[in-house]
């Protein structure tokens, strides 16, 4: 009898511990297999929005950030062929889907439209080509994180020859220069806006050429208040079409300051 | 066995349990959630009600009311009169409890203590212990003295399905030995997860002893040393959306599972130790004195995500929930996710914070689990003393030192895979004008910090008491003046209250001594005056009247505007002034007995501040509400009907009208540039209720105690529970910017929370064992209906949903957050007393 008791307070007197906890092994990633390239994604797009109901998987890197605000609730992945943006309609997709992160795609279901040059899946929508998927409970149905991180290196174009089998892709522009006559900052945010919104601009550059080529940036842009450089510069960014006064341009969307270079004159 | 050896070895083996555990694992830190300042004070989390199983004699109590009132409404959050805890006053040998830093109280401690059976003299409303600074809502007042506890012990086993699951319990007393010796032990453990909500668990341990010495009967010297630590993990209050989509009313969004275990964010742990001595000196029957002094160390920490430029990881973020996606196929989409149960959706999904984190750049943490913590040490020092003159009047009185710390501070506890975290302002990242003030530490910019360091700020808050009060009381033959049945006597309580604060830390928003270094000091005059007179019909049959007039001092977190950031006291801050009344009518006949009292109190002038989110202005705010204005009206009936000498049914009842009697007034500041957004912004709160506790309370209890068996079968009901309102919205601030007639109704109307009613059980039966032994067993089962939708609590969130832009930019209320009562629950004991 008391040893039985003895045993009970023993028993009790080792409790479980409720609050420790050691740190989770990461689950094997096991990803779609993927079937078709973005080039050939693009060579699908019949012109108007359209939903995908084959079992179409794509794969690409993620070449967009939206850490500083000038891309927003999307991220663009790209292969050897092509480039495609994914509305996922998140925030901070930085986190998630970070620069050079492969990602598959698996677009079955999907609605594959094009906007800005930029082909495009997302979801069907009434107002927009695409529309965003808003919720990771519909976006990881059809994105699937890699572990694999590559950066994709921007590939150099001239602005005398910029075509739309560049749009969506991350592209480098040499020697450019600031077309204003005023210096300027990238954008208006807020503080410099009567109506105290933010404003987005179109800046336009030229090379020794004088082939131009315009630079978007948002309003929202954590760099839209910094002064954009004179001199000679190398930008980085996603080739997109435009429009400014009414014609057809290309366009440069940076990530960030890090896509701007001084060169030397 | 001999007695001694039998007592040593029960007590011994039983400490075992207590001693040998005691913290589950290491504490987690807090972060800021700001659906969350509630939950720090709801008793929920703190469990304050003193556990009914005490079996105190019905006389330990003032009156029916008060005994069968304390435990009987539990199962939501009641507060008698609608005033808030702070208005409570608990004291160990009159050593003040109260957080005066918070408006708390040690409930660790206080755990410790119910489970003893030392005497406690309760006084109800005003009635309260006239020693106790500025109380309103009554008093409890325990003497520690060990030899006042009899000879003998108890062994407990506690059984729950709720809080925790298993608890022991011991008390040992050595009563006074012919030396003037008198010991005295007691310990408890709890532990275990809660049956229905899960996150939520108790991890605690308790202990004290006691020492009493005297020295003939004149001289007695009390030395008491009592710790508790409690770990808890706690609940969060939520939306009737969640709840109904997991058809869970118990639903918890605090906690996720991580590699197969649940974790919970959130999670209180609170250390308490104290030191107190007690030295009584009874020289005769005329007069007494008695000298306290104490030492208390608290710690306390309460953890929480912090977030660097990230989503919100909580799942009920309203931003994640269905009814806010505009799209309809991914708004059924996640509907349908919430209803199968998808613990990544409708829980923390931790293993996603972990994967985040391993990928983020350069290591630094863009997830990490923090807690908010106080380091508090307090040097408290009441003398009191009692006297009778000849010429019929009873004088009591006596002085109160105070003087403490508290240490405020965020510490880092958990990396979640990171490296580091980098000690810079997360609410800051993403702000386009004051992203590039990050810093919280200009002294140590941009400092990598580990698990254990403090982190985001760094503060001392100090507070200083100097008070006396005195007490005539008539006390002629009767009790009167003279041979009167008329009694009277009148109090006087006066005090001198400081607070002030040390920055450690020199926030680049603030620089310089607007934040590190000292901050000008806040003092406070508190007084309270206070008359009663009564009539005795006879010695059972009275009726008291009860004046009671003064000023109380706010509490430190309610003088300084964003104290952790700041050395900012408000302007001009004010003590809130009082004046209540009381009427109270008391009948004890042969079987009955019958209480009633009536009160009126108006409180005027308080302060409280509050850190938010604006969604008007887009930015973290600080909000200072002045000139609060409150009227507590109420009647509280107890019957007790001893129907036969086994048979007894006691019936309490109280109205209350708990409103806020005038508007009061608003300044918003930016928490970010210290500039006024608002001021002096008029809100309306005139007429609305106080929230958070019912304004009506009923219950009946039939109860049986024969020699052996105890048991009793009772009804509760509570009536007009309003949630907590959001003085905010009723503002031109928000109201101007709302056009639909039906939203701005919506942000206008306070919601009623539904009536409840429980059925409870309690059955007890002891046996003798031996000559000095009783085992008693005991089984108690709270809402024996298992009703589940009856609401604990709620309140408006303060921020305002926001939607569109420009010229379409339309703002709604946040859906309210609530937290319901548990269903049917049961409590077991096997206590053996020897």
């Amino acid at each position: 009898m008391k040893r039985a008791f003895l045993g009970v307070v023993l028993f009790v007197g080792v409790s479980c511990s409720y609050n420790h906890f050691e740190a989770p092994e990461p689950d094997p990633v096991v990803l779609p297999v993927p079937n078709v390239s973005l080039g050939t994604l693009r060579s699908m797009y019949p012109g108007y929005p359209v939903e995908i109901d084959t079992e179409i998987v794509v794969s690409g890197s993620v070449t967009t950030s939206d850490q500083a605000s000038n891309f927003y609730r999307s991220f663009i992945l790209e292969d050897e062929s092509g480039a495609v943006e994914i509305r996922a309609g998140l925030y901070d997709l930085y986190h998630t889907y970070p620069l050079g992160r492969q990602v598959v795609v698996k677009a079955e279901g999907l609605t594959l439209g094009m906007e800005s040059g930029v082909l495009q899946l997302g979801l069907a929508s009434d107002r927009y080509p695409t529309g965003y998927m808003e919720h990771r409970v519909v976006v990881e149905q059809y994105v699937f994180r890699g572990e694999a991180l590559e950066r994709v290196h921007p590939q150099w174009l001239d602005p005398g020859n910029l075509s739309d089998e560049w749009c969506g892709r991350l592209v480098r522009i040499d020697d450019l220069r600031l077309a204003e006559a005023a210096d300027t900052t990238w954008a208006l945010p807020a503080e410099q806006t009567v109506t105290g919104v933010p404003k987005s601009v179109y800046l336009k550059f030229k090379n020794g050429a004088q082939d131009s080529i315009y630079v978007f940036t948002s309003g929202y842009a954590d760099f839209a208040d910094e002064r954009v450089p004179r001199g000679r510069l190398s930008l980085t960014g996603i080739l997109m079409r435009g429009e400014v006064q009414g014609r057809e341009v290309y366009q440069l969307k940076m990530r960030d300051l890090n896509d701007v270079q001084e060169m030397a004159d | 066995m001999h007695i001694w050896a039998r007592w040593l070895w029960l007590v011994g083996g039983s400490l075992f349990p207590v001693i040998g555990w005691g913290q589950g694992g290491s504490s987690l830190p807090e972060a800021t959630d700001p659906f969350s300042e509630e939950e720090r004070l709801s008793p929920v989390l703190m469990d304050p009600a003193p556990s009914r199983y005490r079996l105190d004699p019905l006389q330990a109590y003032a009156d029916p009311f008060a005994s069968l009132s304390e435990f009987s409404f539990s199962f939501l959050r009641y507060r008698p009169r609608g005033y808030d805890f702070r208005q409570q006053g608990i004291s160990l040998n009159d050593i003040d409890l109260s957080n005066e830093f918070s408006g708390g109280k040690p409930w660790g401690l206080l755990r410790l203590i119910y489970d003893t059976p030392y005497e406690a003299l309760h006084g109800e409303g005003l009635v309260g212990d006239p020693a106790m600074p500025g109380i309103w809502g009554g008093s409890r007042a325990y003497l520690l003295e060990a030899g006042s506890l009899p000879l003998g012990g108890r062994v407990g086993w506690i059984f729950s399905d709720h809080r925790f699951r298993q608890g022991v319990r011991v008390n040992a007393n050595s009563g006074w030995s012919r030396h003037g010796w008198a010991g005295a032990l007691s310990a408890s453990r709890r532990w275990g997860r809660d049956a229905y909500v899960k996150g939520v668990f108790a991890d605690d341990v308790a202990g004290s002893l006691s020492l009493d010495k005297r020295w003939g009967e004149r001289h007695t010297l009390s030395v008491h040393a009592l710790f508790s630590s409690t770990q808890q993990g706690v609940r969060g209050a939520t939306t009737a959306e969640a709840f109904a989509l997991t058809e869970d009313p118990l639903y918890n969004p605090y906690w996720g599972e991580q590699a197969g275990a649940i974790r919970n964010a959130r999670v209180r742990n609170n250390r308490y130790m104290m030191g107190l001595a007690t030295w009584r000196f009874v020289p005769s029957d005329q007069w007494n004195l008695q000298v306290s002094a104490a030492l208390l160390h608290e710690l306390s920490g309460y953890s929480g995500l912090d977030r660097y430029g990230a989503s919100n990881p909580y799942p009920d973020y309203y931003r994640y929930m269905p009814s806010y996606l505009a799209n309809p196929t991914v708004a059924t989409s996640v509907q349908e996710a919430w209803e199968a149960g998808n613990r990544q959706i409708t829980q923390i999904d931790w293993d996603r914070l972990y994967e985040i984190n391993r990928t983020a750049a350069d290591g630094a943490a863009v997830y990490a689990l923090g807690s908010d913590r106080t380091d508090q040490l307090s040097f408290q020092l009441a003398a009191r003393f009692e006297a009778r003159s000849r010429f019929g009047v009873k004088w009591q009185g006596g002085v109160r030192v105070r003087v403490e710390r508290q240490g405020n501070y965020r510490r880092l506890e958990d990396l979640l895979g990171a490296a580091y975290v980098r000690d810079i302002d997360q609410f800051l990242i993403d702000d386009e004008y004051f992203g590039d003030q990050l810093q919280n530490d200009l002294n140590h910019p941009n400092r990598s910090v580990e698990p254990g360091e403090a982190y985001a700020y760094n503060y001392d808050l100090y507070h200083r008491y100097y008070g006396g009060w005195v007490r005539l009381e008539t006390d002629g033959p009767s009790g009167g003046f003279g041979n009167s049945r008329l009694k009277g006597a009148f109090t006087l309580q006066t005090a001198w209250r400081s607070y002030d604060r040390l920055g450690f830390y020199e926030k680049e928003l603030f620089p310089g001594s607007a934040s590190f270094g000292p901050s000008p000091q806040a003092t406070f005059t508190e007084y309270r005056l206070q008359g009663s007179l009564s009539y005795a019909f006879s010695a059972a049959h009275h009726l008291g009247l009860e004046v009671a007039y003064g000023d109380q001092a706010p509490v430190a977190q309610d003088l300084f505007l964003s104290v952790e950031d700041q050395n900012r006291l408000l302007e001009d801050p004010h003590p809130e002034n009082w004046l209540g009344g009381e009427l109270r009518y008391r009948w004890r006949g042969r079987w009955w007995d019958v209480s009633l009292t009536g009160y009126v109190t108006r409180r005027q002038g308080g302060v409280e501040v509050r850190s938010y989110y604006d969604d008007i202005e887009g930015a973290y705010a600080n909000a200072v509400l002045r000139g609060l204005d409150r009227l507590h009206v109420g009647a509280e009936l107890g019957v007790l009907f001893t129907l036969t000498p086994r048979w007894s049914l006691r019936l309490v009842g109280a109205w209350t009208r708990s409103q806020y009697a005038q508007d009061a007034w608003l300044d918003i500041y930016d928490d970010k540039s210290g500039e006024a957004i608002v001021e002096a912004e008029r809100t309306y709160l005139k007429g609305y209720y106080i929230g958070g506790s019912p304004q009506q309370v009923a219950s009946g209890e039939l109860r049986y105690g024969g020699r052996m068996w105890m048991a009793s079968l009772s009804v509760n009901w509570t009536g007009d529970h309003y949630v907590m309102l959001n003085p905010v919205r009723r503002t031109h601030w928000v109201c101007d910017k709302v056009w639909a007639p039906e939203i701005r109704a919506a942000f206008l109307e306070q919601e009623r929370l539904g009536n409840a009613t429980t059925l409870d059980l309690f059955v007890s039966k002891s046996f003798r064992i031996g000559q000095r032994g009783y085992l008693s067993l005991s089984v108690s089962v709270q809402n024996l209906a298992n009703r589940r939708t009856i609401i604990y609590s709620g309140y408006e969130p303060w921020r305002i949903a926001r939607s569109g832009s420009g010229i379409d930019r339309t703002f709604t209320p946040f859906d309210s957050r609530y937290l319901h009562a548990y269903g049917r629950t049961f409590y077991g004991t096997v206590n053996y007393r020897f």
